[in-house]
């Protein structure tokens, strides 16, 4: 894959990209520095890519570990992530508010199966893949998580 | 129905994002740049060292240098068997030796008191299809040295059995790890147990890593305990007769491959026990197939003994597939499993346990 090529497939994936890290991170300057990096080490290593058609996957993959070492480096150094996570800029009012707090407060476990499934379109084969589990597990966790998302959904109706 | 849109719960891609996108292109081009003019200035360097090398053998020449019958360059010091046709492949490289009927080769002659090994090259033992020796071709041969092995040290069997293990199809996410073939033996000083360790190592500083234990009671040395992370060890000894099942603890990327039943029993653990930390295990019966699950919830009493401290299921999966509750426990009065149990006992182990929805939509 040529450079142009490549930086033309990433700006393509610019939204899932950050979909994904912010589903993990919450935080766009975490964000920003984790999709740094996983386009960084997706540049260096592309040779790698056998099958091009999974590109998108693959990027992807690159991604949620990147979030993981920053979730891992920030425990280190003793951040708590959630009480740490301050917006980068008010959110925008076109924002479901209600769905992103159901989102926040569901395991990211559940989360992460959920996203890629039904915001991403991936197959779950290629949940599996990108989350590092097996496609049992992915598909027994993307029904607990529609089961918690419709839990967390109705709780906040009666809260309203 | 309600149709959820999942983007409308995040927000607008913020321009950061973008430029760091970007930079990550400028760096990669960097770097790239930077790899290109490393490997043209080793490549100089090369050419320079054949330029001279050729100028000193062709001085050498004109001077009359005497060579030795024997050597010429590029050759080992060894001779080849006058029977065997000799070729680049098997003049070149590194001397090691074999047994005619060995599977491996080994760096020394007499490694783990082996007679009659012949020296050869090291392209000429791996054409023919010998392995590494487990003992002498590592960081072992370092433990050797220090008198840590004695009779352990002859043990290659260890090694079969844990490529067997890494081999399983449980672990396929281990193929992309490099097995450092050196193990550390150690006696307790009861004297009872032998453990040899074979590291794994994915080339980054946290290194996954199995011990197989060898227990000596009876006299017979045998694998018993797989070990991954050292952390997962469990020992079901008391529950099943382990003449012929393998206890495998395991790590969190093994477990991820385990059967469904055993995440629904560790469900059904958390449930009771939501924030204590939790550990799955397996064992492995004689061929390697997964035949008991134990799932654990680790957990503290709290000031009035009520908490209980653990909430486990076991169970046991029987050569014809049957998946059978072998034990449960929770605090003082047990673990009532009724409902639970249904689901593990129900629970398919495959892939279509559970129907696939195409949209997100309640």
């Amino acid at each position: 894959m040529s450079d142009q090529e490549y930086m033309a497939r990433v700006q393509q994936m610019e939204r899932k990209l950050y979909r994904i890290a912010h589903a993990v991170l919450w935080n766009d300057a975490d964000c920003a520095d984790a999709i740094q990096e996983a386009v960084f080490k997706g540049w260096m290593k592309r040779d790698s890519l056998r099958e091009d058609g999974r590109f998108e996957a693959w990027l992807a993959r690159i991604l949620v570990n990147e979030c993981r070492n920053l979730q891992r480096r920030q425990k280190l150094r003793a951040l708590p992530l959630d009480d740490e996570v301050v917006p980068g800029r008010p959110d925008s009012m076109a924002e479901d508010m209600q769905l992103r707090e159901a989102l926040r407060r569901m395991p990211e476990k559940y989360r992460m199966p959920l996203l890629l499934r039904y915001l991403e379109g991936y197959a779950l084969d290629d949940v599996g893949r990108i989350l590092g589990i097996p496609y049992a597990l992915a598909k027994s966790r993307m029904h607990q998580a529609r089961s918690a998302l419709r839990k967390l959904l109705k709780a906040g109706d009666e809260q309203i | 129905m309600k149709r959820i849109d999942l983007d409308r719960a995040f927000p607008e891609t913020p321009d950061c994002v973008r430029a760091s996108i970007q930079l990550a292109f400028q760096k990669g081009a960097r770097q790239q740049m930077k790899m290109r003019s490393k490997t043209m200035s080793l490549l100089a360097v090369a050419a320079a060292l054949a330029l001279l090398a050729g100028v000193a053998a062709l001085a050498a020449g004109r001077l009359g240098a005497p060579r030795p019958d024997n050597v010429t360059l590029g050759q080992p010091v060894f001779k080849a068997t006058p029977t065997a046709e000799p070729t680049v492949a098997s003049t070149t490289g590194p001397t090691v030796y074999c047994a005619k009927e060995g599977k491996y080769y080994h760096l020394y002659e007499d490694c783990s008191g082996m007679q009659n090994a012949s020296a050869t090259t090291l392209s000429e033992a791996q054409a023919q299809g010998k392995q590494p020796c487990p003992v002498c071709m590592g960081e072992q041969n370092e433990a050797a040295i220090d008198g840590e092995l004695s009779n352990l040290a002859a043990e290659p069997e260890s090694y079969d059995v844990f490529l067997k293990v890494f081999g399983h199809p449980l672990s396929t996410f281990f193929p992309g790890f490099e097995f450092e073939r050196s193990y550390i033996a150690q006696t307790r000083p009861d004297g009872f147990v032998d453990v040899v360790d074979w590291y794994v190592s994915d080339g980054k500083q946290e290194q996954p890593a199995c011990t197989v234990c060898y227990l000596d009671y009876d006299g017979v040395r045998k694998a018993s305990q797989f070990i991954f992370d050292f952390k997962h060890l469990f020992d079901h000894r008391s529950d099943v007769d382990f003449n012929q099942i393998n206890n495998a603890g395991v790590s969190e990327k093994f477990i991820q491959l385990a059967p469904e039943p055993l995440h629904t029993a560790l469900a059904a653990c958390r449930k009771r026990l939501p924030t204590a930390p939790d550990y799955l295990s397996i064992c492995l019966d004689e061929d390697y197939n997964v035949r008991l699950g134990h799932a654990i919830c680790w957990g503290s009493e709290d000031q009035n003994g009520v908490t209980p401290q653990k909430a486990s299921v076991e169970w046991l999966q029987t050569p014809d597939g049957e998946i059978r509750i072998l034990k449960s426990d929770y605090g003082p009065d047990g673990f009532d499993l009724e409902e639970d149990t249904e689901e593990i006992l129900h629970a398919p182990i495959g892939k279509d346990s559970i129907a696939e929805e195409d949209d997100l939509s309640f």
